[in-house]
């Protein structure tokens, strides 16, 4: 009964998943730091460059940072296609850093490299293309808002709790007209500068090769001055309360959004809460699921993401969909009322040893593919913090002690400035 | 035999419990095909149940019906349990509909697929069904309106359902209603497990099978046809009007789909198509210009491009578009751009299936839905693989349909089309009304 395919397919495929170890290089020139990730199961080069510079550090006029990638992205490439392109260009940005890859063949190394060298240079473009590019920002834009309801409601609770529409919260649909391209190439200048950017080096390569080609390509870079982080001083009003009601033909669903921010202490940078963020993180999650999907029918759906910056400040956004007939009011006071008292009963070493597999199986299910293990890698090493792998993901979570987990739940759920849209769907 | 024999033994054990729910099962042993193993650390299985009512209420029923089902937890494991179960051991679960099947896909790491088999078997054969999480299920599920999101991607699956379930709603009222999942009428593994057969027998063991094989009801007797003409909703809310323009086209053979489909890469695929660089580049009238290929049945596909653009700019932006289809249906095209999207086109093949057992069941079905005893053959993989890109130009024309048959659809803004326009048809679309309004008004839809 049983047939297989005989298929002429499967030459280039991965066959396992490894380790893939974190190496730093040295003889970077000026660049803010370089890894090398080796790992030969998939037969491909990436090269990412971090510009360690987002939205967050639009302090005039939100977007600027995003304006700024296309331009140099296609500066670094070509403008106008006259001939068929055999590869995309692959940039984004989000809120701490600007992110290149360019992925290809290990043979073509050298080309990866220039093609992200050519980032640091100042975009060299027709005038009139960097102009009209302002319309394809404003085009991307407008279609996002459209599509993705979270983006504009997670943008109105932080504009609410950070009382703001700068650095941590925006207002990019009143700012896109003011986009310049004198404003963008100034960003350029000051935030494009070796000692803000750090290269990812991963696939398969020797890391004595990558270490050669970094130097080749960035060894003349001189190191600066980087920019100052200064939206990580502007932090929410102590005991922030606020809540906004709207509503909007735009909505799936009638939604709840929640927002919080809590401050934990670091003694230089949030790479030593590492660990029990992932895992305290978990727990919570598990929590708030069973509570409000598994063990009651108030909810239809809620998602949390988490963000910690570098300096300890985490932002948390919440969007749950209450079930119909349950008012905001209700399903706020509910999801409140559980988070206090999520650590009445304290979780036990197998709940915290049970987080600690889930984030395991996580990390290798994201090693699994490709643009999974890039985005892993670039999750920690926005922040200019050393990347981390899922291979050396699993001793970070080992090597994090239960104690520790306890004590960043405990800030996780203590009472923090908070605000709240309760988002009613139009027909 | 056995497969057979321990079915039939589960029952008599069973029956009693499953009373008031509706029973999906086959009448008799399942087929199986083991195809190629993964090549990602993974194995999957995927369980094929006949649908026994294609009217579109009833497929989302049974859609959550099934989501509930394995959500149910086990006798051994309450629900949260069973799903912490799962994420620990990185087994996940995923449900999708193909042709009149809906289909439950397991993958999991080799190294517990076999428990994670023994799982989905405790899931199954647990007669426990939360009218609550049904409930549930049910809104999660709610169709998203086209007008309200207005991604490509969006509006394109809401038009194949459309052609697979045109029957929007039976009358008969799903809000009570309960599922049990039996025995599969077709199995599809994926493992390097050199003997299969005790990892199948522990998914199936104790799965009920139907005393009788059943037609399902509301399937179309005939390919559906999209209906040509134009569909406006207009928005005095919005900057942007989505242009879709979409056809539903039946191929001679995989051969002359592989052409309609790499032609139509080149015109909008990636970046290097001509649509990115022209309406992009050239015009910078539009962010997302792009081409869809979905392929919804053997030899069918959906065929699309569309771009979202500044309001006023539509009319010049479709122009742009029916240009570029026109033109690279006469056979312009650059060998260099062709020979991009084939490569493209086949390494986008080779992982999804190396790593895809939904997308690979899925073209499985479309080959053998019935199953099959013999040699495995697929032949849209061997069109890929030996398409002649000298050649592949010049059959534009039998391959793509002309400009003038495709539906377009324009979301938002108030710049109607021009009474020319129209004149093949013409639906105003309200943003509270779905996009089936207007196809049925359009005339395509059997009723």
């Amino acid at each position: 009964m049983l047939r297989s395919i005989v298929f002429l397919f499967l030459t280039l495929l991965p066959v396992s998943v490894t380790a893939q170890e974190v190496i730093p290089l040295k003889n970077t020139g000026g660049l803010h730091s370089a890894y090398v990730v080796p790992r030969n199961d998939f037969n491909r080069v990436d090269v990412q460059v971090l510009v360690l510079s987002g939205s967050y550090d639009d302090d005039q006029v939100a977007g600027t940072a995003h304006f700024l990638e296309h331009l140099a992205a296609f500066s670094a490439d070509t403008y106008v296609l006259r001939q068929p392109r055999e590869r995309d260009l692959f940039a984004k940005t989000s809120a701490v850093a600007t992110i290149y890859t360019n992925s290809g063949h290990p043979a073509e190394i050298d080309r990866l490299m220039k093609l992200s060298r050519a980032l640091l240079d100042t975009p060299k473009l027709p005038e009139e293309f960097l102009q009209s590019e302002k319309k394809i920002v404003e085009r991307e834009t407008y279609l996002r808002e459209r599509q993705y309801p979270t983006r504009w409601l997670r943008r109105k609770a932080l504009q609410n709790l950070y009382g703001s529409t700068r650095g941590r919260a925006n207002d990019i649909i009143a700012d896109v007209p003011k986009l310049s391209l004198e404003a963008a190439l100034d960003f350029h200048a000051q935030h494009y500068v070796p000692s803000n950017v750090m290269l990812i080096i991963s696939g398969n390569i020797p890391p004595e090769l990558a270490a050669q080609k970094v130097g080749e390509y960035f060894g003349d870079t001189q190191a600066s001055e980087p920019p100052e982080k200064w939206w990580l001083d502007e932090k929410p009003q102590p005991g922030l309360r606020k809540i906004e009601r709207l509503s909007s033909n735009r909505l799936y669903d009638d939604t709840l959004v929640y927002t919080k921010f809590v401050e934990y202490p670091v003694e230089d940078t949030s790479i030593d809460l590492q660990g029990e963020f992932f895992i305290a993180v978990s727990i919570f999650e598990s929590r708030i699921r069973k509570a409000l999907i598994f063990d009651s029918f108030d909810f239809q759906s809620i998602n949390t993401n988490f963000f910690l910056a570098k300096n300890g400040d985490m932002e948390m956004v919440s969007f749950l969909v209450p079930m119909p007939g349950v008012s905001f009011d209700t399903a706020l006071e509910i999801f409140e009322t559980k988070i206090a008292g999520l650590l009445d009963t304290p979780p036990s070493a197998q709940e915290i040893e049970t987080a600690r597999k889930r984030n395991a199986a996580h990390a290798s299910s994201a090693a699994r593919r490709p643009d999974d293990f890039l985005a892993f890698l670039e999750n920690v090493g926005s922040d200019g913090l050393p990347p981390i792998s899922p291979g050396s993901y699993a001793s970070l979570i080992e090597d994090t002690t239960d104690a520790e987990v306890l004590e960043f739940l405990e800030n996780l759920i203590a009472p923090a400035p908070m605000s709240a849209i309760f988002a009613t769907k139009e027909d | 035999m056995i497969l057979r024999f321990l079915s039939l033994c589960a029952v008599t054990l069973l029956l009693p419990l499953m009373a008031r729910a509706e029973l999906i099962a086959a009448s008799g042993d399942p087929k199986i095909a083991q195809l190629n193993p993964m090549r990602n650390g993974l194995s999957a299985i995927t369980f094929v149940w006949e649908m026994p009512d294609l009217a579109m209420n009833r497929v989302l029923s049974l859609n959550a019906g099934l989501a509930t089902a394995i959500s149910a937890g086990t006798a051994d494991l309450t629900p949260f349990e069973a799903e912490t179960y799962r994420e620990v051991n990185g087994i996940s679960l995923g449900v999708s509909t193909q042709d009149s099947d809906i289909l439950l896909t397991l993958t999991a790491p080799h190294a517990v697929f076999a428990d994670a088999l023994d799982h989905l078997n405790a899931l199954l054969v647990n007669p426990a069904f939360s009218k609550d999480w049904y409930k549930r299920q049910t809104l999660l599920l709610t169709p998203v309106k086209a007008t309200k999101n207005r991604r490509p991607d969006h509006v394109i699956n809401v038009l194949a359902d459309y052609l697979r379930f045109p029957v929007t709603d039976d009358g008969v009222d799903t809000s009570d209603a309960e599922y049990a999942f039996g025995m599969p009428r077709q199995i599809i593994l994926r493992t390097t497990e050199r003997d299969p057969a005790p990892l199948i027998q522990s998914a199936i063991n104790g799965l009920p099978l139907r005393n009788a094989p059943v037609a399902p009801t509301h399937k179309p007797d005939q390919p559906v046809a999209l209906p040509k003409g134009v569909i406006f909703a207009p928005d005095p809310d919005g900057e942007e009007t989505l242009i879709l323009a979409v056809h539903h086209s039946i191929f001679d053979d995989a051969e002359q789909q592989i052409t309609a489909n790499l032609l139509l890469d080149y015109m909008g695929a990636y970046q290097g198509s001509e649509m990115f660089r022209i309406i992009r580049q050239e015009m910078r009238a539009a962010y997302d210009p792009a081409s869809d290929f979905l392929q919804i049945a053997r030899n069918q596909a959906l065929l699309a491009l569309s771009a979202t653009v500044s309001t006023q700019d539509w009319p010049a932006v479709l122009d742009t578009i029916r240009n570029i289809y026109e033109t690279t249906r006469a056979g312009e095209v650059s060998a260099q751009g062709l020979a991009n999207n084939h490569r493209r086109l086949r390494s986008g093949f080779e992982y999804r299936f190396a790593t895809n057992p939904s997308w690979t069941a899925m073209q499985f079905l479309f080959e053998y839905p019935d199953g099959t005893t013999s040699e495995i053959q697929i032949p849209l993989f061997t069109a890929l693989v030996q398409a002649r890109l000298e050649t592949l130009a010049a059959a534009g024309k039998d391959s793509l349909p002309p400009f003038s048959d495709y539906l377009i659809v324009l979301i938002g803004g108030t710049q109607p089309p021009s009474v020319q326009m129209q004149q093949d048809g013409y639906c105003e679309l309200p943003l509270s009304e779905p996009l089936r309004y207007c196809l049925d008004q359009l005339g395509a839809a059997p009723q």
